[in-house]
């Protein structure tokens, strides 16, 4: 759209002077004055904010290198495949267990596996 | 899979103090297709469910003696969710019979010397009233020497939906074998008496040799006989 606009004004500037209510000389006429002074400006103002505006749409970018980076499998990070074990309470250790089962009167339950419960892989 | 089914978790966490353990890591293969494609996927592994309760402990004693235990029952490999929680109500009764007896221990062993023969009993006559004895019959699977195969058949078993007979074969085969292991004399000098245990359990019950630092994997994997460092 901007390009359209400055392809306006950029006609306007080169079209012959017809001395209209517009133009007080042949030299200096207010054709040129509104061109180069009013819709000039006006259309790198555009530009600059159509800049702008893109600058800020860089959403799209982040989302997309963020989802090629996390599916390439080089780049996952062992703290992103971590999963959550389960919906059980578990305790931090064995003897965290234990220990609360002497205040508790609980039996303990150890599940016992290679690998860790939660990683994804085990 | 297990642990994420609501009523079990809540149970679980509602009647026992739950912790897992990390055995050691688990053997994974992992293949490049070079265009930065990797698949990743574990080769063998296989799990244990130990309830226990502590034993006494003083004040003065030391971090290690908190680990002081007496296993109550063990559950063997994967079971489908009823027969789990199944196992855990058993084990929970069976540890609030014996939570306050002075020879806990032997009221343990006598216990499941009692469980062994009775599932040797019952898997002696025959699975002709088991409904899954078919399906066993066809697993085959054999006690030694295919270790790894039941790890294979979990994974393929959840996958298509076979996880019952699995469980089945870990009830008839593998729990007397669990029970055998509790009923022996249990080592006086083991305070921990899970971690004195587990390796008896995963190499003489789940076929998985924890001291083999190729799990029994060399022959399949690089060649050479078994327990090759």
């Amino acid at each position: 759209m901007y390009l359209f606009l400055l392809s306006i004004a950029m006609s306007v500037a080169q079209s012959p002077c017809k001395r209209g209510w517009y133009c007080n000389c042949h030299t200096q006429c207010m054709k040129q004055l509104l061109t180069f002074h009013i819709v000039a400006p006006a259309v790198l103002l555009c530009a600059l904010h159509s800049t702008a505006t893109s600058a800020q749409d860089i959403g799209k970018q982040v989302i997309e290198t963020r989802i090629k980076e996390t599916l390439h499998p080089s780049s996952v990070a062992p703290s992103f495949m971590s999963s959550t074990p389960g919906l059980v309470s578990w305790h931090e250790s064995f003897a965290a267990a234990l220990a609360a089962s002497r205040t508790s009167k609980k039996p303990v339950l150890l599940f016992q596996l290679l690998g860790r419960l939660d990683d994804p892989f085990c | 899979m297990l642990f994420s089914d609501n009523d079990l978790a809540a149970y679980m966490s509602k009647n026992f103090e739950c912790a897992w353990q990390e055995l050691r890591p688990v053997p994974k293969a992992r293949i490049d297709f070079g265009n930065g494609r990797v698949l990743v996927r574990t080769l063998a592994g296989n799990v244990a469910t130990w309830i226990c309760m502590p034993t006494g402990l003083s004040a003065s004693e030391s971090a290690t003696a908190s680990e002081a235990n007496v296993a109550i029952d063990v559950i063997p490999a994967l079971f489908t969710r009823e027969q789990y929680q199944a196992r855990l109500e058993a084990a929970h009764a069976l540890h609030a019979a014996v939570r306050d007896l002075d020879g806990a221990t032997t009221v343990l062993t006598d216990w499941h010397r009692q469980r062994a023969a009775l599932t040797r009993k019952r898997t002696a006559h025959g699975t002709a009233g088991d409904p899954h004895g078919k399906k066993l019959a066809a697993f085959a699977l054999p006690q030694r020497g295919t270790p790894f195969l039941a790890k294979a058949m979990v994974e393929s078993s959840v996958k298509q939906s076979f996880l019952v007979e699995d469980s089945a074969y870990n009830q008839t085969v593998r729990s007397p074998q669990a029970h055998a292991l509790l009923a022996l004399p249990r080592e006086r000098d083991a305070a921990n008496e899970v971690a004195s245990l587990t390796p008896k359990l995963y190499k003489q019950v789940l076929g998985v040799d924890l001291d083999d630092p190729y799990l029994g994997l060399a022959p399949y994997v690089i060649g050479g006989e078994i327990g090759r460092h």
